[in-house]
C-alpha cells in the first residue's frame, strides 16, 4: 500500500494506544451489552446441563444441529486470521500492515467461540476429557485415534495454541512500547514481564522479520489442515450428500471466503469506533474484496463441483436430500438466501471499484457473506441427517428451541466482546508494522508524475 | 580494562548511519556496536553487524519431536487398547498420519517461537542501558568499549548529532 | 563484506534490452533450424504412431488411453502455462515481467489440443447408462460441449498471446529487414503505435483475456476429468477430480515454466532475463502447488478409505494400491516428496538449479499421473457396471503410444520454437515498463531497490 500521510513514530503510539490508555464511554456500554448477552448465553448453557440434552431441538435422527453448524461457521470464521496474515506476510504485500492483527486475533478468538460448541453440545462437557486426552482415565480405555471426533480436537488446540504464539510473538515489540509509555504506573509490571526485556536492536527485528515468515510458512498448512478435518467429520461417514471428495477443499474455501468477509467488517467497525482513519483506508478494504472475488470464485466452483457430483451418481438418497434441500419448504428458502446472499449479490457488486472503495458498502456485503455462509453450514450438515435413513418413515425433522438459539447468539457476542476485551490492552493494530511501513516510502518521479514507490530490501 | 557502556540516542536515521561509520572508523569493532530501535530497518542500513543465528534449525528439531509424540500417542493408544472400530484395522497409517501431522507441525511452530526468543536473547531480566524515547522513534547506539576508547565514542557520537549519550551507572 | 552484500546490480535501460532482444529474435542460425528440425522429426514419429492407433480405429477404446493420457499432460503443462501469465499480471508482481511472454506463447499449443481432442472424442463409448455429467442434454453431448470448451480455452490463449505481444510485434516490424516474415509480422502488429489509447486498451484487454483464461481452465480441466476419466470408472464418484487437476495443472505450469526458462538460460544465453529472481519467486508457489497436489489427492483417498464402501475400496484399489500402485508411487515422490524435500530449503529455493531439477521431477512425475488417471480410465471394458467387475490390471505402453507421446511433447516444443520467431520470446515493452519503475538508490549505509506502482 502507498501511504498518503506521513506519520511520525510518537504519533502512531498516541493513535493506536489511545484506548489502552484511557477508557472510552461506548468502550464501556459495548463490553457491557455484550457481556450481558454472553452471560445469558452462559446461563442457557447452564441450564441445558441441568435439564439435559432434551430441552434441544435434537431429536432422533438429527443429532447435529444448531451447535454443530456453529461450530463449523467459527472455525471457518477463525481461518481468516490466518489466511490474511500469513499469506500477506510471505507475499510480503504492504497494505497487510493494518489488518494482520486483528486477523489473527480474530482467529484466536472464533477459535475459541468454535471449542464451547462441542462442549456444550456434548450435554455433559466434562465427559470429553473421556475421550479426547490420552489418559487412562478408567478401564484402560484410551482414546480412538482412527475417529475424526479425535483428530478434530487435535487439529483445533494445534491451531488455537499455533495462532496464539504466531499473535504473541509479532506482539512483543509492541509491548515494549507500551512499557515505555507507562513507566511508574500499575500497567508497567505486566507489560515489563510480558515485554520479555524486549530493546529492538537489528538482530532482534531480523529475527522477528523472519518468525514471521517462517510461523506463517508452518501455520498455513495447519490452516488447510484444521477445516479439512472438521469437513471429514461429516465427509468420512456415509450420510447421504456428506460422503464427497471435495468437501475438504471446499469447507476451506469456504471458511476463507467468510473469514475474508469476517476481516472486513471487523475492519469497518474498527476504522468508525477506534478512529483509524489515518490506518485503514478504502485501497485496504478494495484490496480485500479484490481478494475477495477471487476466494468467492473458486468457493462458487467447487460448491458446483459438490452439487455436480451429487446428480452424477442418480443415486435415490442422495437425491432425495438435494429436492429437500432446493425444493422444500423450508429449507429451499434458506438455500436461496444462503446462495443469494453469499454469492449473488456480493459479488457482482464487488466488480464495481465504488463498492470496493464504500466503508459502508463492504460493511453490508461482507455481513451478508456471512448470513449466508452460516446457512450454508447448516444445510450442509442438517439436510443429510433429516433424511438419513433410506426409508419415508426414518425421515426426522429438525426445529432449534430457544436454548440453541440463546447460546447461538451468545457465541455472536462472544468474539466482538472478547475482541473489545483484547483492544483494552493491546493495539489491534501493529504499531511497529505501521512504523516500518513508513520508513519504506519513497517514489519514483515519471515525467509529470510522482508515481509512489517502496522501498525493497532485494 | 574494564568495559564501558554508552547509549547514545539520535533523531535521525543518517546522523545514526553516520556515527556508526564514524566509530567503526575509530577502531571500535562492529560486534562491540549495537542499535536499539522503534521499528525495523532494512538490514544493513546502519553497516550494522550481523550476528549468525540458527533459528531454521528450531522447526526441524521441533517437528521430529512432535511427530514422534504423535506416534507415540497414535500406536500407543491402539496398542494399549486394541479394539477394531468401522472396520479400520489397528495401526491402520492413514488416520494416524493426520494426527502424526497435526503433532509434527506443533511442535516445529512451539521450537520455531522458543527458536526466536532464544536467538534474540530473550527474556531478559532487566532493561540495562536503554531508554524510552526509542519506542518513541529515536535511534539508539549502544557501544561496549573499554574505558579509553569510550571517551572518543562519545565525542564522536555527539559530534554526529547525539541528542544524548548515556552511561551505564 | 556485511556492506558489500546490499549492494546491487544496475539497471539495464528499455533501450538496451530491445535491442538485445530484438537480436536474438532476429537470428535464424543453424542452431535454431537443427532444433527445429529434430523436433519436427520427433513430432512426425508421433504422427506414425497416431496412424498406427488410427488405422486399428476406435472400436478398441483401451488402445487410445495413452493418446488421451499425452493429451491431458500437454494441458496440464504447456496449455497451463499462460494462467501463470495471467495470474501474475492481476497479483502485479514484478518479477514476473521477463517471463510471461514465455508462457504466453505456449498457448499455441492449444491448436495441437484441440486436433488430439477430436480422436479422443471418437474413441468415447456412449453416454446411455453409464453416469455423466450431461444428464440426457441433447445437443451433441459430449463432443461438441468438449469441442466447444477446448477451443474456447485454445482461442482465449492466443487472444492473450497477440493482444500482449502487438507493442512488440510492432517493434520487430520496424527492426526487422524487408522479408515475408516481416511482413506477416507488420500485418500482425495491426499498425500499433503506441499512443495512450491504445495502451488503455492493451491494458483492459489483457485483463480480460488472462481474467477468462483463468475462467476457461478449471472448465476444461472439469471437462477431460468428467468425460475421459469419471465417465469410465464404474462406481466412481469423486467430486473433488476437477479441482484436483486444476491444482495439478497449476503445479505442471509453475514447473514447464521453471524447466523452460532453465534450458533458455543454458542453451539460449537469457541468463540476465531469467537470473535468480525469477527461480526464487516461482519455487514458492511451486512448494505450495506441491502440497496442494498432495493435499487433493489426500482428500478423496481418504474419504474412499474411510467410507470402505466395496465399490469404492475396489476404486482405490485399482488407482492406487494395486494395479496403477508403481506410477502412484512414482507421482508421489516427484510431484510431492521431491519437491517437498528440496524446496522447504532456502538456498535450493534460491538457485536456478534447484527448481530446475525439482521441475525436471514434477514434469515427468505429471506425465504417469496423466497415464495412471487416463489409461486406467480407458482400460475399463463396460462402463455401464456399477461397480468395477473385478480389478483390472495395470496397462503399459505399446510402440505406437510411446510414439505419440514423444511427438505430442516434441510437437509443442516445435510450436513455441515456431511462435518464438514471429513473437519476440522476451516482452520487450513489459521489462521495460518494469525497468522505467524500478530505481537503484541509497537507504543509509546500504543500496535498495526502490519500485513503483504499476498498472
Amino acid at each position: 500500500m502507498y501511504y498518503r500521510r506521513t506519520l511520525t513514530d510518537a504519533q502512531i503510539n498516541r493513535e493506536l494506544l489511545h484506548v489502552v490508555f484511557t477508557t472510552p464511554m461506548w468502550w464501556i456500554v459495548l463490553v457491557v451489552s455484550l457481556g450481558l448477552v454472553v452471560a445469558v448465553a452462559v446461563a442457557a448453557v447452564g441450564y441445558m446441563f441441568n435439564q439435559g440434552l432434551g430441552v434441544t431441538g435434537l431429536r432422533q435422527p438429527v443429532f447435529w444441529g444448531f451447535f454443530i453448524t456453529n461450530f463449523v461457521f467459527w472455525v471457518g470464521i477463525s481461518h481468516a486470521g490466518v489466511m490474511i496474515s500469513a499469506i500477506l506476510r510471505l507475499s510480503q504485500a504492504e497494505w497487510r500492515r493494518p489488518m494482520v492483527r486483528a486477523a489473527e486475533i480474530m482467529t484466536v478468538f472464533s477459535l475459541m467461540a468454535a471449542l464451547t460448541m462441542p462442549l456444550v453440545h456434548a450435554g455433559r462437557a466434562w465427559r470429553i476429557f473421556y475421550w479426547i486426552f490420552p489418559y487412562d482415565w478408567s478401564r484402560g480405555i484410551w482414546p480412538d485415534t482412527r475417529s475424526p471426533l479425535i483428530w478434530d480436537p487435535v487439529a483445533i488446540f494445534t491451531y488455537l495454541i499455533s495462532s496464539s504464539l504466531f499473535v504473541y510473538t509479532a506482539l512483543i515489540p509492541d509491548l515494549a512500547v507500551i512499557r515505555d509509555r507507562s513507566k511508574g504506573t500499575w500497567r508497567y509490571p505486566m507489560y515489563a514481564i510480558l515485554s520479555l526485556g524486549w530493546h529492538g536492536s537489528p538482530h532482534q527485528w531480523k529475527l522477528q522479520g523472519i518468525a514471521g515468515i517462517l510461523l506463517s510458512a508452518l501455520i498455513l498448512p495447519v490452516f488447510v489442515s484444521v477445516h479439512s478435518i472438521v469437513s471429514w467429520d461429516f465427509g468420512v461417514s456415509l450420510v447421504p450428500s456428506w460422503h464427497v471428495t471435495v468437501f475438504a477443499p471446499y469447507f476451506v474455501i469456504g471458511a476463507v471466503h467468510s473469514g475474508v468477509s469476517a476481516v472486513v467488517t471487523l475492519m469497518v467497525i474498527m476504522r468508525k469506533l477506534y478512529h483509524l482513519e489515518n490506518y485503514i483506508w478504502e485501497e485496504h478494504i478494495d484490496a480485500l474484496a479484490r481478494l475477495l472475488i477471487v476466494v468467492a470464485t473458486g468457493w462458487f466452483f467447487l460448491f458446483w463441483l459438490d452439487f455436480v457430483f451429487a446428480l452424477w451418481t442418480r443415486e435415490e438418497q442422495e437425491m432425495v436430500v438435494w429436492n429437500l434441500r432446493l425444493f422444500e419448504a423450508p429449507w429451499g428458502w434458506l438455500f436461496l438466501t444462503f446462495f443469494i446472499t453469499s454469492y449473488v449479490i456480493p459479488v457482482p457488486l464487488w466488480l464495481f471499484k465504488r463498492v470496493r472503495r464504500s466503508f459502508t458498502w463492504m460493511l453490508w456485503t461482507s455481513l451478508l457473506v456471512n448470513v449466508g455462509m452460516w446457512l450454508e453450514r447448516f444445510l450442509i450438515i442438517v439436510p443429510g441427517l433429516v433424511r438419513k435413513g433410506p426409508l419415508v418413515f426414518d425421515y426426522g425433522s429438525y426445529r432449534p428451541s430457544i436454548i440453541e438459539i440463546t447460546i447461538v447468539v451468545g457465541t455472536l457476542a462472544l468474539v466482538p466482546f472478547l475482541l473489545l476485551l483484547f483492544s483494552k490492552f493491546f493495539p489491534l493494530i501493529p504499531l511497529w508494522e505501521e512504523k516500518e511501513g513508513q520508513k519504506l516510502i519513497d517514489h519514483i518521479q515519471l515525467g509529470n508524475v510522482k508515481v509512489p514507490a517502496l522501498v525493497k530490501e532485494h | 580494562m574494564a568495559n564501558r557502556k554508552l547509549l547514545g540516542l539520535f533523531q535521525e536515521p543518517q546522523q545514526v548511519a553516520d556515527a556508526m561509520n564514524e566509530l567503526k572508523g575509530s577502531g571500535i569493532p562492529a560486534e562491540d556496536l549495537d542499535i536499539y530501535s522503534g521499528s525495523p530497518f532494512p538490514e544493513g542500513a546502519f553497516g550494522e553487524h550481523e550476528p549468525h543465528h540458527r533459528l531454521y534449525m528450531f522447526p526441524l528439531v521441533g517437528a521430529l519431536i512432535g511427530f514422534s509424540l504423535g506416534l507415540l500417542y497414535t500406536a500407543g493408544t491402539q496398542i494399549a487398547y486394541p479394539l477394531v472400530t468401522g472396520g479400520k484395522p489397528l495401526l491402520s497409517i492413514p488416520p494416524m498420519t493426520i494426527i502424526m501431522y497435526e503433532n509434527t507441525m506443533l511442535g516445529a511452530i512451539i521450537a520455531t517461537v522458543l527458536g526466536v526468543l532464544f536467538e534474540s536473547r530473550l527474556p531478559k531480566r532487566s532493561l540495562g542501558l536503554y531508554d524510552e524515547r526509542i519506542t518513541e522513534g529515536y535511534i539508539g547506539i549502544v557501544v561496549d568499549a573499554p574505558e579509553e576508547k569510550a571517551d572518543e565514542a562519545e565525542k564522536l557520537m555527539k559530534a554526529a548529532g547525539a541528542e544524548e549519550v548515556k552511561h551505564e551507572s | 563484506m556485511a556492506e558489500a552484500a546490499h549492494e546491487m546490480r544496475p539497471i539495464p535501460t528499455h533501450q538496451e534490452v530491445a535491442l538485445d532482444v530484438l537480436a536474438r529474435f532476429q537470428d535464424l542460425g543453424a542452431r535454431y533450424w537443427g532444433w527445429v528440425t529434430v523436433l519436427g522429426f520427433l513430432f512426425v514419429l508421433g504422427i506414425v504412431g497416431f496412424v498406427i492407433r488410427l488405422s486399428a480405429g476406435f472400436d478398441d477404446r483401451s488402445i487410445w488411453g495413452y493418446h488421451v493420457a499425452t493429451m491431458s499432460f500437454i494441458v496440464t503443462t504447456f496449455l497451463a502455462m499462460p494462467m501463470i501469465s495471467a495470474g501474475l499480471r492481476l497479483t502485479k508482481a514484478n518479477w514476473r515481467r521477463p517471463l510471461t511472454r514465455v508462457t504466453e506463447n505456449m498457448s499455441i499449443t492449444g491448436l495441437l489440443v484441440v486436433l488430439m481432442l477430436l480422436p479422443a472424442l471418437a474413441a468415447l463409448p456412449p453416454l446411455e447408462g453409464r453416469r455423466n455429467i450431461w444428464f440426457d442434454f441433447p445437443l451433441g453431448a459430449p463432443g461438441v460441449w468438449n469441442v466447444l470448451g477446448f477451443g474456447n480455452l485454445a482461442l482465449m490463449g492466443l487472444a492473450l498471446l497477440w493482444v500482449l505481444a502487438l507493442p512488440d510485434l510492432a517493434a520487430a516490424r520496424d527492426h526487422l529487414p524487408p522479408s515475408a516474415r516481416q511482413r506477416f509480422i507488420a500485418w500482425a502488429s495491426l499498425g500499433w503505435v503506441g499512443h495512450l489509447r491504445q495502451w488503455r486498451v492493451l491494458y483492459a484487454a489483457s485483463l480480460v483475456f488472462g481474467g477468462g483464461y483463468l475462467i476457461a481452465y478449471p472448465l476444461v480441466q472439469s471437462l477431460l476429468f468428467a468425460d475421459f476419466h469419471a465417465g469410465l470408472m464404474p462406481g466412481l464418484k469423486d467430486a473433488i477430480g476437477p479441482a484436483r487437476a486444476v491444482v495439478h495443472g497449476v503445479q505442471g505450469a509453475l514447473a514447464m515454466t521453471i524447466v523452460v526458462m532453465y534450458v533458455m538460460r543454458r542453451l539460449g544465453g537469457y541468463e540476465r532475463y531469467f537470473s535468480v529472481e525469477q527461480f526464487w519467486a516461482l519455487s514458492k508457489p511451486l512448494l505450495a502447488f506441491s502440497l496442494f497436489w498432495f493435499y487433493f489427492w489426500w482428500a478423496s483417498f481418504l474419504t474412499f478409505w474411510y467410507g470402505r464402501l466395496p465399490g469404492e475400496t475396489d476404486l482405490i484399489r485399482f488407482l492406487v494400491l494395486n494395479s496403477y500402485l508403481g506410477p502412484f508411487i512414482v507421482s508421489l515422490v516427484l510431484n510431492f516428496i521431491v519437491p517437498l524435500v528440496a524446496l522447504i530449503w532456502s538456498p535450493v529455493r534460491r538457485s536456478a538449479w534447484g527448481p530446475a531439477f525439482v521441475s525436471a521431477g514434477i514434469l515427468v512425475g505429471t506425465f504417469v499421473n496423466e497415464v495412471r488417471i487416463y489409461v486406467s480410465a480407458f482400460s475399463i471394458e463396460d462402463p455401464t457396471l456399477h461397480a468395477l467387475d473385478g480389478i483390472p490390471p495395470g496397462q503399459w505402453p505399446e510402440a505406437p503410444d510411446v510414439l505419440i507421446a514423444i511427438g505430442g511433447i516434441a510437437g509443442c516444443v516445435l510450436l513455441f520454437m515456431l511462435v518464438s520467431k514471429i513473437v519476440p520470446v522476451i516482452s520487450m515493452w513489459e521489462v521495460g515498463e518494469g525497468l522505467r519503475l524500478t530505481k537503484i538508490r541509497r537507504y543509509l549505509n546500504r543500496q535498495v531497490r526502490v519500485i513503483a506502482k504499476s498498472h
